[in-house]
Parts: C-alpha cells; sequence; structure tokens
C-alpha cells in the first residue's frame, strides 16, 4: 500500500485506507436525504488502487455506475479530536432506498467540503460566543454569553410579558434541537411570538392539502414510481428534490405534466417523454385547477367509485362525529359554506362557475385551451376502460402564490381523478427541506395577538409583530430572517432601526454592564438580537445581532430527522465542531438551567432523542415505539437508528407482536424483528392506506386516524370550493403595470438554501458566482438587456400590511378591507443581478434564484399575507428592470455557464 | 512543451481552483523537479525553484487543424485505449476556454460524464455548445468554459484535455480534472 501523502492534485484524489473510520449518514440538505457513507482518516495516510489497499474494496479504476468513484470534491478534510483528517464522503454505494447504488445530487455530492476545515474554505465557521461591543463582536465565554442571554430574557419576559420575547428559527435543523427549541418556547416561556425560518408564523404550509385530509408528506417515493402519470404543480423536482426524480419518477411509461412559468431540466424532459408544459401565468394556478376540474366532470371522467367510497357528503361534512374538530383551524375554513362541499355540491359549483370555463381560464392562466384540454385527457379519461394511475405533487410555486386556493382547489382536483390513497395514485408536497421538526408542545395560540374576525385566535405574523415594535427579544436560530420573507429590505430597515439604531448600545464587556444597555434598550422600544448559528450572516448576525453563539451541525453531534417519505435515521459525528461550537440542543439547555427552568439537564443527543420520543406519538413522524424496542434490546435510540443504517425506517414506526407485512414492505420501510425482544417495529410506508393490514394497535403503537384514512373528521376526503374572489382583488392590486414584469424565483439546482456551504465551494460558487435574472428576449430587446449584462430590479410599490391583528367586522381582514382601513402601506425594493436572456422564461416574467442572500428577490415581494392563512405570495413579486452595465461575467470563461438549461 | 503565457490559454480552472501552477502541477510530476528545469527560462522567477510532482502523461496527436470543421466532434482516446478514456475534440466555433487554434475555439473533453460515469459519446449539441443531457441522469457541460457543469450532478467538470498545436497537429498533453473512474489520471488501463 502506498502510504506516502500526496498534496492533493486537481487530478487525483487519495483513497481512503482500509482502516479508515466509516460511518453512515444521510445528506444534510435537501428533502430527499440521500445515503450517504463517510469515511476519515489521519492525514498522512491513504489508501492504494488495488482492492485490498483501500476502505472501499474495490481496485481502481473503476466502472461506469460503480458508486465508487471518489471525484475531487467528494475529498475533503475535517478535524478529529485536534488533529486534522482526510476525509471521504460518498453516496452509499449500497444504498437499497432513496438513491439505491449511489445515485445523487450535485448538492450532497460536495458534501465532502463541508466540514469545518480550519485551512480551508470552511475557516470562518464560527467557533466562539461574541458579543457586540461598541459596535464590534469580540469573543466572550460561554458562561457570559449565557448569563447575558439569561439575564435580558427574564427582564422582558417579566416586565414586557412573553410576547415580547421571541424566536425565529429553523424548522428542520434535527429532532433534538427543534424538540429542544419548542421545548422552551411553547412548553415552558409559552411565546407566540414564534416563527419558523420559511414563513411569518406558525401554521400549515399546504393548509389546502390538510384541509382535505391529506397529510402533505403521505407518499412513499416508491408510490410515485407506479404512476401513469404526474401532474407537477410549482415544481421541477430536478432541480432540488433531485434524486426523487431522477430516481423514481424520470422513468420510460410515466408522462409528466408540468405547470410552472419557466422551463426546466424537467419539463424539457417530459415534453421529450410524452409529457406536458404548461407555461402558466404567475398566481393563476386556482384558476387552471377549476378549469381541469370542469373538464373532467363535464365529460364524466371523475373517478366514481374512489368518490363514493372516499369523498366526504354533507353530512360529514357539517356534522362529523360530534363537536371535537369544531373549533379549529380546519373547521373555520371548512364550514363557512363558501369552501366545504360534497361532490354534487361541488360538481355544481363548478359547473355553473364562468372561471372555471376552459376559454376564460385558457386567457387568465396564458396556457393554450388544448394544452388544457390535453392535461385533463391525461390524468383523468379512462382508455380502454382502465382509468389512468395520476398522482399529484406540488412544491412553492403552487403554495406560494395563492397559499390557501392553490391547495385547495389542487387537492379537488387531485381528489377528483381518484388520488391520495394509493400506489401510482397519491398527492403530497415535494418538499423543500428535511422533516426536522420534533415538537415538545403545539404551538400556544390561545396567546397569539392574532384573531380572526368571528373566531378564535390564529398564529401570529412575527415580522408584522416586529414591525410594530412589539418584539423585544428575538433569538434567531440558522436563518437568515430578513432575506427569507418578504419585502426584505424593508424588514432590514426596521431590524436596523430597533437595533443599531437605538442609543443604547454595550460598551462593555462586562456581564452587569451589557445587560443594563440592553434592558434599556428594550424599554425605549429597541430589540435585542441573538444570533445562533456555523457561520456569520450578514446582516442578521454580522450587523443586528447583539449576542452571537456558535452553533454545531451536521457531523459535529449524533442527530436524526425524516426525509420527504418520513425515512428517520442517525446523522452521526464523525468530526469535532469548531472551536467552542455546541449543538443547538446543548445551548437550549445552557439557558434553559439558567433561567431555573426543570428537566433541561441533557447528557447528549441521544437523551434528547430518547426523551422526546414521547411527545410525537400522535404524529406522523412518531419514533416513539422504536425508542421503546431499542430501551428492550439494550439500546439507546440512537444505537438502534445506527445499526438501520442509510435505510432507517420510516415513521410513524409501530411495535407488533407478528409482522404480516410482506417482505417487500419490510425492507422498504425499514424494520427491526430481534429474536431476543418479543416482537418487532416496522415503518409505514403510506398514509391513508387501506389497502395494507396493519392489525391492531400493539404495545406502544398509536394507530391514528390518517394511518389508513384520510385526516379528516370523517376519515373521508374532502373538497372545497375555491372562489376566485377571495384572491382577486389582491392579484388586481399587484398585477404588473406598464413596464413592470413579474417577478417569480424558485431553488436553483447547483445551489442548497442560500450557499451557506454551496458558495464556499470553489465548484459551485464558480458555477453561481452571483444572482442572476432570467428574462425572455421579447422583454430583454427593448430593455437593450443581454446576456450577461447587470440588472437591476426595482419594486416602489411593495405593498405592506402593517395592523389587522384582531378581526372584529366581517371582511376587515381581506386585502381590500386592510387597504380601506389604512392598514396596508407601499415600501420599495430593488435586488440586482446578471442577466440570462432565455426563452425558458414565460415573456412578461423574470425569474430569479430565490435564497440568494446577497441581492434577495424577496426584497420585490409584497408583504401582505392570504389573510386565510398567514402565508406570504412570495412568488408574486414585480418590478422594473433596466441594464445597469456589462457585468465582467459576460467574457470571464472561467465562472459562470449561461446555457439554457432545458435542453434536451 | 508550453511557454508560460500559452499555458494560460491551455489551463483550465478546474473545481480545485486554477492557476498556472496548477496547470503545471496537472500536466506535468511523478518525479520531483522544480519548475525551472521542467520549463527553463519560461516560469516566473519566484517560481523557478518550486518542485512538482510530474506525472507523466503521453503527448498524443488527436487531429489537425485544418481538418476541424465547426461543430463537428472527433473522438479519440487518451490517456489510453479503454472505454472510460473515450474523449472529444471540437472546433466550437467561438473562443472557449482553454481552446487553442487561430480562434481558440478548438477544445477536448473526456466523455464519460462526472456524476456516474455516463457515455457522453455523441451527446455534444452544437446549437448550445455543450455536452449532454447524459443520457444516465441529464446532466449538461458547457464546452466553451471549460466543461462546467450547466444543469445536473456531477461533482467535478467534465475534465478538459489539454491541448497543444504543432504546426497542423493537434496534441493532446495532459488532463485537467480526475477522469471519471480514477483515482489518479496515469492509472493506465492499458497500454497506450
Amino acid at each position: 500500500m502506498s502510504r506516502q501523502d500526496d498534496s492533493v492534485l486537481p487530478d487525483s484524489v487519495p483513497l481512503p485506507p482500509p482502516d479508515a473510520v466509516s460511518v453512515s449518514t444521510a445528506c444534510d440538505y435537501c428533502i430527499v436525504g440521500c445515503g450517504y457513507r463517510v469515511w476519515v482518516w489521519p492525514e498522512g495516510t491513504q489508501g492504494g488502487p488495488a482492492a485490498a489497499e483501500n476502505a472501499l474494496g474495490v481496485d481502481y479504476p473503476v466502472d461506469e455506475a460503480s458508486g465508487r468513484w471518489i471525484s475531487p470534491n467528494q475529498h475533503g478534510h475535517c478535524m478529529v479530536d485536534g488533529r486534522r483528517h482526510h476525509l471521504v464522503v460518498l453516496p452509499d454505494p449500497d444504498a437499497t432506498v432513496v438513491n439505491p447504488g449511489g445515485n445523487h445530487s450535485i448538492r450532497g455530492g460536495c458534501l465532502a467540503q463541508k466540514p469545518w476545515d480550519p485551512e480551508g474554505a470552511t475557516q470562518d465557521r464560527l467557533t466562539r460566543p461574541l458579543l457586540r461591543v461598541h459596535g464590534k463582536l469580540r469573543p466572550i465565554s460561554w458562561d457570559d454569553a449565557i448569563d447575558i442571554l439569561a439575564q435580558i430574557s427574564r427582564y422582558v419576559l417579566d416586565r414586557h410579558g412573553r410576547s415580547a420575547w421571541g424566536m425565529k428559527t429553523y424548522s428542520y435543523q434535527f429532532f433534538e434541537n427543534t424538540w429542544a427549541i419548542s421545548r422552551l418556547a411553547f412548553e415552558t416561556i409559552q411565546t407566540p411570538a414564534w416563527a419558523p425560518h420559511d414563513k411569518p408564523g406558525p401554521g400549515n404550509d399546504t393548509a389546502g392539502l390538510d384541509d382535505a385530509g391529506i397529510v402533505p408528506f403521505s407518499a412513499s417515493y416508491d408510490d410515485w414510481s407506479q404512476a401513469d402519470v404526474i401532474f407537477f404543480s410549482g415544481t421541477d423536482p430536478y432541480e432540488t428534490k433531485t434524486v426523487a426524480w431522477t430516481e423514481w419518477m424520470m422513468r420510460p411509461g410515466i408522462r409528466h405534466i408540468y405547470v410552472l412559468p419557466r422551463r426546466t431540466t424537467g419539463v424539457a424532459w417530459a415534453e421529450a417523454s410524452g409529457g406536458l408544459f404548461l407555461q402558466i401565468i404567475p398566481g393563476t394556478d386556482t384558476i387552471l385547477h377549476l378549469a381541469l376540474a370542469r373538464i373532467i366532470l363535464e365529460n364524466g371522467w371523475e373517478d366514481t367509485e374512489f368518490i363514493d367510497r372516499w369523498i366526504a357528503g354533507r353530512w360529514e361534512i357539517d356534522s362529523g362525529f360530534g363537536r371535537g374538530t369544531r373549533n379549529t383551524p380546519w373547521q373555520w375554513r371548512t364550514t363557512w359554506g363558501r369552501f366545504g362541499a360534497s361532490f354534487e355540491e361541488y360538481r355544481d359549483w363548478i359547473l355553473n362557475n364562468p372561471d372555471a370555463e376552459l376559454s376564460s381560464a385558457a386567457s387568465v392562466t396564458g396556457i393554450p385551451a388544448k394544452k388544457i384540454l390535453a392535461a385533463a385527457e391525461m390524468i383523468a379519461r379512462p382508455v380502454d376502460g382502465r382509468r389512468p394511475k395520476a398522482s399529484f405533487a406540488l412544491e412553492k410555486g403552487n403554495y406560494w402564490s395563492n397559499n390557501y386556493l392553490n391547495t385547495a382547489s389542487y387537492s379537488s382536483l387531485a381528489l377528483l381523478c381518484g388520488a391520495g390513497n394509493r400506489p401510482g395514485r397519491v398527492v403530497s408536497r415535494m418538499g423543500g427541506h428535511q422533516r426536522g421538526w420534533y415538537g415538545a408542545e403545539a404551538y400556544p395560540r390561545v396567546f397569539s395577538p392574532e384573531k380572526q374576525v368571528g373566531r378564535r385566535r390564529k398564529e401570529i405574523d412575527l415580522d408584522r409583530w416586529v414591525e410594530s415594535g412589539h418584539l423585544r427579544f428575538a433569538w434567531v436560530i440558522g436563518t437568515t430572517w430578513t432575506q427569507a420573507m418578504a419585502a426584505s429590505q424593508e424588514l432590514m430597515d426596521t431590524f436596523r432601526r430597533l437595533t443599531r439604531g437605538s442609543d443604547h448600545q454595550i460598551t462593555s464587556a462586562r456581564v452587569a454592564q451589557a445587560v443594563q444597555s440592553l434592558k434599556r434598550r428594550v424599554d425605549s422600544g429597541g430589540m435585542v438580537v441573538v444570533h445562533q448559528d456555523i457561520y456569520p450572516v450578514a446582516p442578521i448576525g454580522t450587523e443586528f445581532a447583539d449576542l452571537v453563539l456558535p452553533a454545531a451541525t451536521w457531523g459535529e453531534d449524533d442527530f436524526t430527522r425524516c426525509n420527504g417519505e418520513r425515512r428517520l435515521r442517525l446523522y452521526p459525528k464523525f468530526c469535532d465542531p469548531p472551536g467552542e461550537a455546541r449543538p443547538d440542543w446543548w445551548i437550549i439547555s445552557q439557558f434553559a438551567q439558567k433561567m431555573g427552568f426543570r428537566d433541561y439537564e441533557w447528557k447528549s443527543g441521544s437523551d434528547v432523542f430518547d426523551q422526546a420520543a414521547r411527545s410525537g406519538r400522535r404524529s406522523i413522524l412518531n419514533y416513539h415505539p422504536l425508542v421503546v424496542y431499542a430501551h428492550r434490546m439494550g439500546l439507546t435510540g440512537h444505537e438502534l437508528l445506527r445499526r438501520l443504517g442509510t435505510t432507517g425506517i420510516q415513521t410513524p414506526v409501530r411495535w407488533r407482536r407478528t409482522l404480516t407485512e410482506s417482505q417487500a414492505y419490510r425492507d422498504y420501510a425499514g424494520y427491526v424483528d430481534d429474536p431476543s425482544v418479543a416482537g418487532a417495529i416496522i415503518g409505514t410506508k403510506r398514509l391513508h392506506d387501506a389497502e395494507t393490514d396493519f392489525g391492531q394497535p400493539e404495545g406502544p403503537t398509536v394507530h391514528m386516524k390518517w394511518l389508513s384514512a384520510f385526516r379528516s373528521h370523517s376519515g373521508k376526503g374532502l373538497l372545497h370550493k375555491t372562489p376566485w374572489e377571495e384572491f382577486s382583488d389582491f392579484y388586481e392590486r399587484i398585477r404588473p403595470q406598464g413596464d413592470e414584469l413579474w417577478v417569480t424565483m424558485g431553488r436553483i439546482n447547483e445551489i442548497w438554501q442560500t450557499g451557506f456551504d454551496a458558495l464556499r465551494t470553489k465548484y459551485l460558487r464558480d458555477r453561481w458566482p452571483m444572482q442572476f435574472v432570467e428574462i425572455h428576449p421579447d422583454d430583454a430587446q427593448p430593455r437593450g438587456i443581454e446576456t450577461g449584462d447587470l440588472v437591476a430590479v426595482e419594486n416602489r410599490d411593495v405593498l405592506i400590511q402593517t395592523g389587522g391583528f384582531v378581526g372584529v367586522e366581517k371582511g376587515s381582514q381581506s386585502f381590500s378591507g386592510l387597504m380601506n382601513a389604512g392598514q396596508i402601506r407601499i415600501g420599495t425594493g430593488r435586488y440586482e443581478g446578471v442577466a440570462i436572456v432565455t426563452t425558458a422564461i414565460r415573456p412578461g416574467v423574470v425569474w430569479s434564484n430565490a435564497l440568494n442572500a446577497t441581492q434577495p428577490p424577496n426584497s420585490v415581494v409584497h408583504r401582505v399575507p392570504d389573510p386565510i392563512t398567514n402565508r406570504y405570495r412570495f412568488k408574486l413579486g414585480k418590478g422594473r428592470v433596466t441594464r445597469l452595465s456589462e457585468s465582467p461575467l459576460k467574457h470571464d470563461l472561467k465562472q459562470m455557464s449561461f446555457r439554457q438549461r432545458d435542453i434536451m | 512543451m508550453v511557454s508560460p503565457d500559452q499555458s494560460h490559454s491551455v489551463c483550465r480552472p478546474t473545481s480545485v481552483g486554477c492557476s498556472r501552477r496548477h496547470f503545471l502541477e496537472a500536466s506535468a510530476a511523478v518525479t520531483t523537479v522544480t519548475l525551472g528545469v521542467l520549463f527553463p527560462n519560461r516560469v516566473f522567477s519566484e517560481d523557478e525553484n518550486r518542485s512538482v510532482r510530474v506525472v507523466h502523461l503521453p503527448r498524443q496527436k488527436v487531429g489537425r487543424l485544418s481538418e476541424l470543421q465547426i461543430d463537428q466532434p472527433v473522438y479519440f482516446r487518451y490517456p489510453d485505449d479503454s472505454d472510460l478514456s473515450v474523449c472529444m475534440l471540437v472546433r466550437t466555433g467561438e473562443r472557449s476556454g482553454g481552446g487553442i487554434g487561430a480562434d481558440q475555439d478548438v477544445v477536448a473533453f473526456s466523455c464519460r460524464c462526472t456524476h456516474l460515469g455516463g457515455s457522453l459519446e455523441q451527446e455534444y449539441r452544437s446549437r448550445h455548445k455543450v455536452v449532454g443531457p447524459c443520457p444516465l441522469h441529464l446532466t449538461t457541460f458547457d464546452v466553451t468554459r471549460h466543461g462546467m457543469v450547466v444543469a445536473g450532478h456531477a461533482t467535478q467538470a467534465l475534465p478538459q484535455i489539454l491541448l497543444e498545436s504543432d504546426g497542423d497537429d493537434v496534441v493532446a498533453v495532459g488532463i485537467a480534472g480526475l477522469l471519471y473512474g480514477r483515482s489518479r489520471n496515469d492509472q493506465f488501463l492499458s497500454p497506450v
């Protein structure tokens, strides 16, 4: 074996020696969560190309699709016990689920570049707590940091109340952390002032789907693979749920329909494979869904057998089985009468609704009538007596343009086609980030300052709460906050005013004096910001925060979470966190103990995981039976999950005396049948599954209704009418005027989230060195814009809701009502990017990377949430696009490709 | 051999960073020599005594400039004769990163996708100047920008074959980037 440690050349990689430490894990990034293997070994050694000389046990070179080739970006460095180590991170070549054989995305494929390397591109990780003294962040001890955090928190809670003490946190970065966060926020402090990273307040993402009784992550990837046709609304999973698409959906025989304003790689594949592209005008999806439903009903293509068995009738909608769910968001929406409908009521409403007429819909949506007709035929028309198996996938292009109406009308369309609870006939979100929220307690809605007219309280809009000056303390964990929310620049101005604009700044690192300054600030109407993250993040951490806390992340502690098919796996520690960085659960525990709160003395993430298990027993992410089973085996929950490797187990986990599920089901969903322990545990492949025999609930197993029926009162799916008037006042107001264009946005395949890792990886940064603006030639030419030019997108008409927390009079919380009451102000927003002139984007629309944190397109997005659900219409920005200059990238052959991405 | 000036035109910025020095390392090294010895009178003075590992890849004539038609790729094998070594030489008709010839538009790339090794032979799309989509998972590569991924999953740009002109001959002299399947480019699969 070669034992020399070569300096790494661009044309070679060191191979892990046979004694390299190896662990299995899952990707840190997108919802799909591919299985990965990690090899770590000390610098100064490496393996050789013969099978016996390397840890992969294969001879190099390896052949096509071997899953064992290591590209230069799959090798990196990390620290182990204070010593620099080599690191190889490869998709698990032995994976049998999610990414069989080692398929992977470009994002996960570069995971080896992620860990902290003090000599590499990640050297700017946060390593110590920092306090802003005289405007500059300087290191302080953990003891002092926690002391300041606790003292100012105690003061704000006592003096200004729980609603003045808030948190804005990721909702996904591992169960151990989110359970600790939710325990603190919802159970112990009981603050209503909490919002997840991607929306202004808690609650459903896709309320229309939930109201239909469909769990947004009910399907397994294998279920999609059995469809004849998949209808994609507002997403091309090729872009950022890549392997779910390339592995389970890009299959011969499955036709794809895409509803997007932008032609992507997935769309190009669909069109070349017998599918359809419905290039929609942003914001008009509801009309499209209505038109499709009408065509189906006019022709009698609906799935009558399914509807008879599975769709709630009037009695089931109104009465259900008692009053138990009366006072819930679900009931507020569905019993208004305007929305909830039996099949007959829905059919009558559609057939008499002029908005659903094909010619009108074609005009509103911008989609040719014949394509709408073709789509209806593809998803519903029986051929030779056989119904097509149609599945329905949606994501943010759908629910972040017209949240309630789009998701509700989409669900109704899907249910008419018989989708929702069978293989090949599923309805689910494709997802963005992984499912990492494990709530210790429900959001304390009773304390929320918001209230719907005639209904009980609803979840807060935290951004409006901040703008109104009510929040005095904000603990921000793992998010940029301002760039991720609508009207970003206006929000940044508010933060700046409340923090750095205050007269009261810390001028001494001594705890007592620092706390005194912060107390004066909150008493004078200002706000204290704490930012907890892995990197310095602008501007929330670098400019607004008074205290910055360094967090440990993926690979630096043992963590767990689920992917988009509820697959629970361990993400184990294999390297050191940087300096004094600690996992978020540890920071929460230190703070809670300092505050005198009980039962926060966790010694490890494993402790947290086992303790958290009980909280989720009624949740789709329930893993409690796994922990019970593990304890009977003499293991911790983490230890048992470690044995399950990249297969893991699909939640909810069930304990059974004897497994009756087929071997194929067991192998897919994951199971443990240990001869030394009574019974076995098994995962759950699909929810709403009436076909699988789940038996009676046994041992610690909890059977929820949604396991074998829909998640509704009656166990049936619910149809909803979706009157366009609920949205049209806002839509008419925000449509681009004059030379304005729609500004819409999304994720781009090569970059995960804000690029906090990707943009530190030269390979990925070279691909997308800056924000970009895709614009159609018809729009570019009159503005003198060529590919490679630097352009500005400016909106001087950004609508911002300023009040309307409590609704008293009917109609007062609609957009028109808010306008009439003077509760909409007009702000501005602007961002820049390099132009890509392309026919891939619809004329009249520009498209940018939604999550670019340097030039956030959310700046030109209105901050008026959907009044039904408090969700922003992120995808419906607008602006004037002007050429600024030629960008240096125009003639640079080393960075940024301007080629079309829809080449087939 | 190339002069330092020319080295820029055949150097490509790889995923791990490009500099003249990287190019020299990539196209040079198995014995250790100084740059001054390797390229007498043709390196910057501060690099004269820098040692580099030299991997000797064969020099191989792969085409004639005068015979290359725009957008008509020709295929060859480099650095050895195996299936994993199929490469494409193409005149793109526009200035291309690492291009040689009067218009700097003659470039060559490995035809194995750096995602999972799919064959990109016959996958040049002249209209777009890309290679791909790869038949396996649809990755595309921009041949005017050093094989950068346009869209897709590859974790490295398509390895670019370093070219020199010798009169009318196009000569492959090295590889920037790691060929799919290998841990080093000098793992020859069969004698050349």
